[in-house]
């Protein structure tokens, strides 16, 4: 392998793994803790304004 | 009810990492089918030179992957935080795209991509053709199952509401995956990715031939640039054509919007050049038109009306009256599984839900409804006129400069003479960015002009948000944006690096590069 060509593997090699611990990072600060628990019931209140219908009518 | 700067915030930041993950994306595109070409002139000829030209270019190729490959992952951290309920209302359908993308296209990229680099002195040149071929077929994939998903937002088919779950289930699999939308973007988008690598390759060997070096390299790079960059541009047109012709069937707000058509013209519409369109008069305060053009381009025929903005609205309307009486039997349902009488109301109304939704922006209770907010909603149906007169414009001004400029490298290139023109060589180089900004200018149309929806007719954009903090998002956004603008720095340093090293740095002794290099030694 090439003087250049190694070191172009370093350069990206280097960029790849930068890369995917900012990702981590974003994750770790912006993703993990905002996770938003969706249910039916959520959905339906949500979306629909529907309140959380009774539980006979569920069954 | 959702606030507004969270929506906003919501929006800008997907439309932020979309935009720049869309630079990556082109380049890879476009440049994996040239390395295809020019492999395959070298297995053809046995042509050294053409070897050198697909190890060169791969080797940019390979830093625009490198830097470009998980960049879209943001935007799926993003389904799961800012668009949970969207996610969880239409993951059904659109997860599954999705899902296929990541196990056949992604892996099937990512494995040839390893044997592409590193397999030269390992496999037969049939063979390492073969890997450059397999890799391309990955990229293009990749792209056709993400458009397939973008598709059905646009245009969702073969898929039913189902009450019970309260989301939206697949019903045809074969109508998503056959969606004209889809299919009519996915050819549209690689040829602008085709479009996109073409004038990188000419761009960067015009400016080799205006150094004066590496001058048979580099015009054999501009020959297959030039051939390969006028049949995409071609391509793009046409498709595009076809593009805006289902984009006029699936969304006629859009179309309208596009063309600043405020009323409904007799057949064929006339084709409005440039205007100046005042939203809040519904009119264009100018306007320079070309009769009948938007006519044929929309509907293909010189009988069929293409519908104007005020049209469109008042048609719209009814459907928000309509969703309205479903929004409500559906709450009812919601109360009682039994209530006939609420159930053959909905299944009356229920293709018009989403239109009724879009009240939910103006009130929480759908039963005090006041015709000042149906008023609000029924705008509200509308894009914004004058961004995507504009967008669309330029895009396709772009599109027709870039046309001009290929048909040029190809009449120079094909005419046997011994150097192109510098004019030429300089208008090849400082068009570098156009395929890009046309790109961008076309994700704008099509997802800013599919507003106020996130699927068009069935879920609204501000129905499909997470209840986040603001403060969170504002952090996010600037995590996100510093993440890509650090990416993008440096691609462009390592790309400018390498450009300039030039096919030298093959160290294979041919090239101007190792020749000054040997004789400095």
């Amino acid at each position: 392998m090439l003087p250049t060509d190694r070191r172009l593997l370093h350069e990206i090699t280097a960029a790849v793994v930068l890369k995917l611990i900012a990702l981590a990072v974003l994750w770790l600060l912006f993703v993990r803790g905002n996770q938003v628990e969706v249910d039916q019931g959520s959905v339906a209140a949500a979306i629909h304004g529907s309140a959380e219908p009774p539980q006979s009518s569920r069954e | 009810m959702i606030s507004e700067q969270l929506v906003d915030l919501s929006r800008l930041q997907f439309a932020a990492t979309a935009l720049y993950h869309f630079l990556f994306v082109p380049l890879t595109l476009g440049m994996v089918w040239l390395l295809v070409i020019m492999e395959s002139v070298y297995v053809m000829t046995g042509k050294v030179i053409y070897k050198d030209m697909t190890r060169f270019w791969g080797k940019l190729f390979g830093i625009n992957f490198a830097l470009g490959v998980t960049t879209g992952i943001t935007l799926e951290f993003q389904f799961g935080t800012n668009w949970a309920y969207y996610s969880h209302y239409v993951g059904d359908v659109f997860g599954a795209p999705l899902a296929i993308e990541g196990l056949m296209a992604f892996f099937l990229e990512s494995t040839f991509i390893g044997l592409f680099f590193f397999g030269w002195d390992r496999l037969s040149r049939q063979q390492h053709l073969m890997v450059t071929l397999l890799m391309a077929i990955g990229t293009n994939l990749s792209a056709l199952w993400i458009l397939i998903a973008n598709g059905w937002m646009q245009n969702p088919v073969g898929a039913e509401f189902n009450d019970a779950t309260m989301r939206m289930e697949l019903t045809d699999f074969w109508a998503v995956l056959f969606n004209m939308d889809g299919q009519a973007k996915f050819v549209h988008t690689v040829s602008a990715g085709y479009v996109t690598g073409a004038m990188f390759v000419l761009s960067v060997s015009s400016w080799y031939l205006l150094k004066g070096r590496d001058i048979e390299f580099a015009k054999r790079s501009f020959r297959i640039a030039a051939a390969f960059g006028l049949a995409s541009v071609c391509s793009v047109i046409v498709l595009g054509d076809e593009s805006g012709y289902t984009v006029g069937e699936a969304q006629q707000t859009k179309l309208a919007a596009l063309e600043a058509m405020w009323e409904t013209e007799p057949a064929p519409a006339s084709f409005n050049l440039i205007a100046w369109p005042n939203e809040a008069e519904q009119k264009n305060d100018f306007a320079i038109q070309i009769p009948w053009v938007m006519g044929l381009i929309g509907t293909r025929s010189v009988t069929k009306q293409i519908p104007g903005i005020k049209d469109i609205k008042e048609k719209n309307r009814e459907r928000i009256h309509s969703g309205l009486r479903a929004a409500i039997a559906l709450d009812k349902i919601r109360q009682d599984a039994t209530d006939a009488d609420a159930r053959a109301i909905f299944n009356q109304h229920k293709k018009d839900l989403g239109f009724g939704l879009l009240l939910r922006k103006y009130t929480a209770d759908l039963t005090t409804v006041t015709p000042e907010q149906i008023d609000r909603a029924v705008n509200d149906t509308i894009p914004k006129v004058t961004p995507m007169f504009w967008s669309f414009r330029a895009m396709v001004g772009i599109g027709f400069l870039m046309l001009a400029l290929f048909v040029l490298a190809a009449y120079s290139t094909l005419s046997g003479r011994k150097r192109h023109p510098r004019w030429l060589l300089k208008w090849a180089l400082w068009s570098l960015p156009l395929p890009w900004l046309a790109c961008e200018l076309g994700w704008v149309i099509a997802e800013y002009g599919r507003q106020p929806w996130t699927i068009y007719g069935v879920l609204p954009t501000h129905l499909s948000v997470s209840r986040l903090s603001v403060e969170s998002l504002y952090g996010s956004l600037a995590g996100f944006i510093g993440f890509y603008t650090v990416l993008l720095v440096v691609e462009i340093y390592l790309m400018i690096k390498f450009a300039r090293l030039g096919p030298g740095s093959l160290g294979t002794g041919r090239y101007d590069a190792d020749q000054h290099a040997a004789a400095h030694a």
